[in-house]
């Protein structure tokens, strides 16, 4: 899948020009301090956000009077997407409950078997795929848990 | 139980993570498409219960070993491990194909040790002078440096440099979240109690740079493997045969020191400019390309040796000069000393057992890499399908670790496809993590310069070391918008002649 750098540009400034107003209006929500002897503390944001949404303007226009576009390569995008899937439902599983080391043995586990699944399921390859699902928890465990006493 | 006044166990568990960190650095560094900043970020949660020392010299001794172990897989498949051995790649992959693997992986183990070693002693020598000199220094300048530091990062680091600046101004507003240092006052917390002490160092690195490479590691063939020749895998290399390119390393030891110390260069850029300047002066400039082995010394006696001149920044004014350091400067900032002219009255046996185990990291390194090398470069044919799996949850609980919260590692995740896209677009990672990183010394010496001047900005232009600095900012904007203005004109005049 090929993107437009150009349209991806547009997409991004518009998102950080959001980010910039969204962050300039926190700035000026914030209590000022009544210490005069002091520079307050939205005095550097408010630096930064007047900044950014100008950097952004003179992008967005750069790009514009830009007359020729090149293409971003994607692929694997639905390799990305599954794997970005996967680890939201691991973290947000893992969020939840307790069982950090099954839930790592069924993330590694599925990850290996989706980006193999093109090798045809093989007795080797599952028994490679469970092998180093089973051995990563461990090593986490020991290194982890056993040696510098971290819990998950 | 002691040696020279020093407790053995001490030295033991120092050497011990020198070469744990040499070991893992050289493995990770030869995976193609890894690299040291990969191999940083999963070392720096294996940090946090250790001692100060130990946890520097471990990711010291990896950064080193990383540089050296790039060029494994440059050699031996054609393909660099990281973006500092692409140099290496020019003669190092023809002299691999004509002649021997082993050979070629010599001079490279060989150039790598005495540029590490000459980057080591450079570090030693002009620390303490350039220490002492940053303690003249006050507000105004720091805020200088620090923005001279931002600059020199966003103008060589991407092609776009607005996309740059974009960058700069992010990661300056992403460090101001938090509590404010001087008023106390929580900023761009949305109320939550996780980001009072502001966004997690390890959060953010590891977002912005592995989580975003992992994702782009899926781009290619998942499960190719790659071929390497497994005969004359050997590293061996006569002292007759080395001393014929003593000067192409002698020239890439110097280039690469000098180009580590300036902010945003680094060893990709040190390894190309001295695997140019070699080819200049060599005499055999037409077999360059080809496989001379000049091309390969200079290039990686050069990224070895700009680890030490980056060092040298961080450790006499805290200021790190590429994205490894700043990770390195974490592993301080975990262990509550903060690099800059005082460490060195306020921690100095740390900071001269440093300079020791620094040394000690390039021995490690020859060694290590005589001894493994052969067995590294046949791991290169694992497939990625079986890397990113482990690389991942490596990723994710080493965030989780550092603070035992599940918030960080939505902040990762979150963060590291953002990333992901933005690189994409030319936006420059390096110096949003600089940015971040700097924004502290950035803002608080803003502010207390504006303190000391009653609000005025005179401040920055009537002291002799400001102003020294402020023509040096000048300097770099002016040569960055003369070199993109000479660019543009050679791309039109190449469109015409297309035309």
């Amino acid at each position: 899948m090929n993107l437009s750098a150009n349209k991806g540009t547009y997409a991004a400034l518009i998102l950080l020009l959001f980010i910039g107003i969204m962050y300039w209006n926190a700035t000026n929500n914030i209590p000022v301090s009544t210490n005069s002897d002091t520079i307050s503390h939205n005095y550097f944001p408010n630096l930064l956000a007047v900044t950014l949404i100008i950097l952004c303007l003179i992008s967005f226009v750069k790009t514009l009077i830009r007359k020729s576009d090149t293409k971003i390569a994607m692929p694997n995008l639905k390799i990305i997407l599954v794997t970005v899937l996967l680890t939201v439902l691991y973290i947000a599983s893992w969020n939840m409950s307790n069982y950090f080391y099954l839930l790592t043995f069924l993330f590694i586990l599925a990850l290996l078997t989706y980006y193999r699944w093109s090798l045809r399921m093989k007795k080797k390859i599952i028994a490679t795929n469970i092998g180093i699902a089973i051995v990563m928890p461990l090593v986490i465990y020991v290194i982890f848990d056993v040696a510098m006493n971290i819990r998950f | 139980m002691e040696l020279l006044g020093i407790d053995i166990s001490i030295i033991l568990s120092a050497a011990f993570f020198i070469l744990l960190g040499t070991f893992i650095g050289m493995l990770i560094g030869a995976l193609p498409g890894l690299g040291a900043m990969i191999a940083l970020i999963l070392l720096l949660p294996l940090t946090y219960n250790m001692s100060a020392l130990d946890s520097i010299l471990l990711l010291v001794a990896t950064y080193q070993a990383a540089e050296y172990g790039g060029s494994i897989s440059s050699i031996t498949l054609g393909i660099p491990g990281t973006p500092a051995a692409a140099a290496t790649v020019l003669d190092g992959y023809p002299y691999a194909k004509k002649y021997s693997p082993g050979k070629a992986l010599g001079y490279s183990l060989l150039a790598s040790t005495i540029g590490g070693f000459f980057g080591g002693l450079v570090l030693i020598f002009l620390s303490a002078p350039m220490a002492s000199f940053a303690l003249k220094l006050s507000e105004p300048e720091f805020f200088l440096v620090g923005i001279l530091g931002l600059l020199g990062v966003a103008a060589l680091s991407s092609k776009d440099k607005i996309k740059s600046s974009i960058s700069a101004v992010l990661g300056l507003m992403a460090g101001t979240v938090g509590m404010d240092t001087f008023t106390g006052a929580a900023r761009f917390t949305g109320g939550s109690i996780n980001l009072l002490d502001g966004l997690s160092i390890i959060a953010v690195v590891t977002a912005v740079f592995a989580i975003s490479e992992i994702l782009s590691m899926l781009h290619g063939n998942l499960n190719k493997r790659h071929e390497i020749e497994r005969n004359n895998l050997k590293v061996k290399i006569s002292f007759k045969e080395y001393r014929e390119v003593a000067k192409p390393t002698m020239i890439g030891s110097t280039l690469g020191t000098i180009i580590g110390i300036i902010p945003g260069l680094g060893p990709g850029v040190a390894s190309f400019f001295s695997y140019s300047t070699a080819k200049k002066v060599s005499k055999s400039k037409e077999t360059f390309g080809q496989g001379n082995p000049e091309g390969i010394v200079a290039a990686e006696s050069s990224n070895n040796a700009s680890v030490g001149g980056a060092l040298l920044p961080l450790l006499a004014l805290g200021i790190p000069s590429s994205a490894p350091i700043a990770i390195i400067m974490g592993a301080f900032i975990i262990h509550g000393i903060q690099p800059g002219p005082l460490v060195f009255s306020q921690e100095p046996a740390l900071v001269y057992s440093i300079f020791i185990g620094f040394i000690l990291t390039t021995i490690a390194m020859y060694f290590v890499g005589r001894a493994l090398t052969p067995r590294f470069a046949r791991i290169l044919t694992v497939p990625t399908s079986l890397l990113v799996p482990i690389i991942l949850v490596l990723c994710i609980i080493g965030v989780y670790a550092s603070k035992s919260l599940h918030f960080d590692v939505w902040i990762t995740l979150v963060l590291g496809i953002l990333a992901f896209f933005l690189i994409k677009l030319d936006f420059s990672v390096p110096t949003f993590i600089l940015a971040f990183i700097l924004c502290p010394l950035i803002e608080t010496s803003l502010r207390r310069s504006l303190i000391l001047s009653d609000g005025s900005y005179s401040i920055f232009v009537t002291r002799p070391y400001s102003v020294a600095i402020l023509v040096v900012i000048v300097a770099l904007i002016v040569m960055t918008l003369i070199s993109n203005m000479k660019k543009k004109k050679k791309l039109n005049e190449d469109k015409d002649v297309n035309f």
